[in-house]
Formats: structure tokens, sequence, C-alpha cells
């Protein structure tokens, strides 16, 4: 009788401990992502609004939705992205990004995405050229272009510029979610 | 029976609560402590974050800004992995090595701009990508400045309900600011004066319209607007 209570009592701090692990982890598993240096918090489905420019109007889009890739820079930027082509030398991606990295007054700090895989030729190897957007005073577009390559197995890394803010710096990408084929 | 079993499974549950917070408030201090290190070419290429993470954590518990932070030993690390990073790209060690000395630069200056923002949040604009880490950036109030509802025309922007403009003020220019602060000295009686003076406000506002400033203004115009009504009658809405 003692032993059985023993195994229940063992059965239920088992219990106790997972539930609490669960609850302490909770929120790592569901939408942050460690980087070299810091930790990125994201929503997988986006949940943010982006303003866009049409016509000399800006209209805000809702983005909620399921992204087939989603990356992040050493910044804390998100981008999320979806495959909307794939041809014999590149790939292109369309999407949106949640800046968290810079500060620029009156810039919208989300913006809509295109990002082109170009694959790798005898004379280049395999790189990423990153278009985002950024309205500033809800009438003019920004415009970031990233171009990077993979360091190594887990990091890409590259230059970004802006336009017509003039702005260059270093850059470092990763994989959050999803990956190429 | 049940009772040794129990009080094991609460000494249980209280361990496993309060050895974790013991940990970190042990392990806390002595990480702080340690100078900051670069040990793979992963780091390497965050390397001005790291040091504004650092620099920023140091600022924030009162300490200078470069403590922890021998830049003779980032130096050799950066010179250590050189020439994997020109094998990757001549063009990407030139571009990172700006990077770092503008970082540099900023940390090792008292006075700098990267150490005024984070004493004094939204004393120093920053153009382009900040300097600060993202800890130090106020993320919710930058998308307020721009986000607006849905459909609505892009000279008829207003703040966005929710964000008070205690928050979003150090983002306004120094100009939005003065005037924010002329606003909040409004005096309430006698309801003449306090017209009086939205007039010149109003005025000082309207003088903004045609240039790039029209966000800022649109919004001040709002918050004098929303006075006109609240504050001469003696409702405050804005924080003195």
């Amino acid at each position: 009788m003692k032993h059985f209570s023993n195994i229940g009592s063992i059965r239920r701090i088992a219990f106790g401990a997972l539930v609490l692990s669960l609850l302490l982890c909770g929120t790592v598993w569901a939408d942050t992502f460690q980087i070299p240096g810091g930790t990125v918090t994201y929503d997988p489905r986006g949940n943010f609004d982006v303003p866009i420019l049409s016509g000399g109007t800006v209209i805000n889009k809702h983005v909620d939705g399921v992204f087939s890739l989603i990356l992040c820079n050493g910044y804390g930027d998100v981008y999320y992205l979806y495959e909307v082509r794939e041809r014999i030398n590149y790939v292109a991606y369309k999407g949106y990004v949640k800046y968290r990295g810079f500060s620029l007054s009156g810039c919208s700090t989300t913006g809509e995405v295109v990002m082109l895989r170009i694959k790798a030729t005898s004379l280049m190897p395999e790189h990423f050229s990153l278009i985002s957007t950024s309205v500033r005073w809800n009438n003019t577009l920004y415009i970031l272009n990233d171009v990077f390559r993979w360091l190594n197995s887990t990091s890409m890394v590259g230059y970004e510029n802006w336009y017509p803010f003039d702005m260059s710096c270093s850059v470092a990408v990763y994989i959050v979610k999803g990956g190429f084929d | 029976m049940k009772k040794p079993g129990a009080r094991r499974f609460w000494a249980t549950l209280a361990i496993v609560c309060f050895v974790p917070v013991l940990l970190s408030a042990r392990e806390a201090p002595s990480d702080i402590r340690q100078p900051l290190t670069i040990s793979s070419v992963d780091r390497v290429v965050i390397i001005d974050r790291l040091i504004a993470d650092r620099a920023y954590e140091n600022i924030r518990a009162g300490r200078p800004a470069d403590h922890g932070i021998d830049f003779t030993l980032l130096d050799r690390e950066m010179e250590k992995y050189r020439p994997e990073l020109e094998k990757f790209d001549p063009a990407y060690y030139v571009a990172l090595r700006d990077t770092y000395e503008r970082m540099k630069a900023y940390v090792s200056d008292p006075d700098s701009d990267f150490i005024r923002a984070i004493q004094n949040p939204g004393s120093v604009e920053f153009e382009g990508r900040s300097p600060l880490p993202a800890a130090a950036l106020a993320d919710t109030a930058s998308q307020a400045m721009t986000a607006k509802p849905a459909n609505e025309e892009t000279d008829k922007v207003s703040p966005v309900p929710g964000h008070r403009i205690d928050e979003l003020e150090p983002l306004l220019s120094d100009k939005a600011k003065k005037t924010l602060s002329n606003i909040r000295k409004m005096p309430e009686t006698p309801a003449s004066a306090c017209e009086a003076k939205i007039r010149t406000i109003e005025k000082e506002i309207a003088a903004w319209e045609n240039s790039s400033d029209r966000l800022e203004a649109a919004v001040m115009l709002e918050i004098l607007y929303g006075m006109k009504e609240s504050k001469c009658s003696g409702e405050m809405k804005i924080n003195p």
C-alpha cells in the first residue's frame, strides 16, 4: 500500500513538474526565436497592420495568415514570406515585414516585402535580394534593399541600403520558420 | 498515508518553482561582469548589436556604457575572423568594420547620441538604422506614429485610439514637442485666455502644413481641438 502511494506521489510530482515546465516554456515554443546575442519575439501569423501606399492614398491592411518562410535579421526585424513563383534561376517570395530595429521619424514600422532567391550559377553563389518598404509621413515610400547570402549553415550575411534615405549597413539574416528546397 | 506524499508534492513543486528563480538571481550579476567576447563568426557578423545590447544594460544599471567591453579584445577577434569574412566577400568585411567602428565610437564617448538616447529616451532622433538595441526601441509607439484607420484619407490622419500622446512624445520632433509643451501649459481660466492661446497655437501649427511635418501637424491639431472642447471647461486630457 505504501509502495503504491509512493508511486502515486511520484506521478503527481512528475505531472506537476511537466505542467509547470510547460507554463514556463510555453511562450518560447509559441513565438520566440533565438538569434546570436538575443531573442526575437514574433507572431507566426503576423497580426499587424501594414500601410500600403496606392495612388497617393494609404490604406492599412491587416496581416494575419500562414507563411511558408519567416526570416529575421540581427536588428530583430521579422519578414513573413510565401513563395509566389519558381523558375530555373530564381524563386520569388512576397510578404510583409515588421521592423524593430530602425528609427526614422514618421516611418511605418511595418511594410511589404518581395524577395528573390537567386540560384547559384558558375559565376555567383546562391544569394538573396530582398526589397522591403516603409511608408513615411503617410505619403512617401521608403525602400530598403537587403542583399545577402549564406555564411554558414545557420547564418546569412550581407548589406542593407536605403532609398531615398541615404544609409548602408551590414546585416545578418536567419531562418525562423520554413526553409529553402 | 496520503499526507507524506502530499507534503513531498508541495515541497517538490516549491523547489521546481523557486530553484530557477534563485539560479537566475545568482547568474545575473556574474553574467554582467563577464567581458563581452566574440566566440564565433555568427557573433562577429552582429558585433555592433552585441555591443549595443551590453552598453544598454550597462547604462540602465548606472555603469559606464563600455563597462565589460574590451575593444582591444574585440578588435583582435575581428581580425581573427577577417580572412573568413573576406573569403565570403571582401566588401562585407569593410561594411561590417564600418558598422562596428560607428558603434565603438558611440559607446566610447560618454556624450554620444547613443548614450544620451538611452539616458533620456526620445531626446535624440536617429536617422535610419538606429544604433540602439531592440530593447530600447519603443515598437508600439513607433507603430502608432503612422498607423491610422483603414481607408482613411492621408490628410485626415489621427492618433490611434489607445495610444496616449505621452507614449508618442519621444518620437516627436523638437518643434512638435515645444508645441505640445505649450498646449500643456495652456491656461484653464479665463475661457477667453484659453481661446486666445488655442488660436495662437493653431496658427503656429498651421504654418507647418506645407512642409514634411504634416503628420505631426495633424496629431497636434487633433490634440489642440480635443483641448478646445475639454481643457477650457476644466477637464484634463493630457498629463501635465
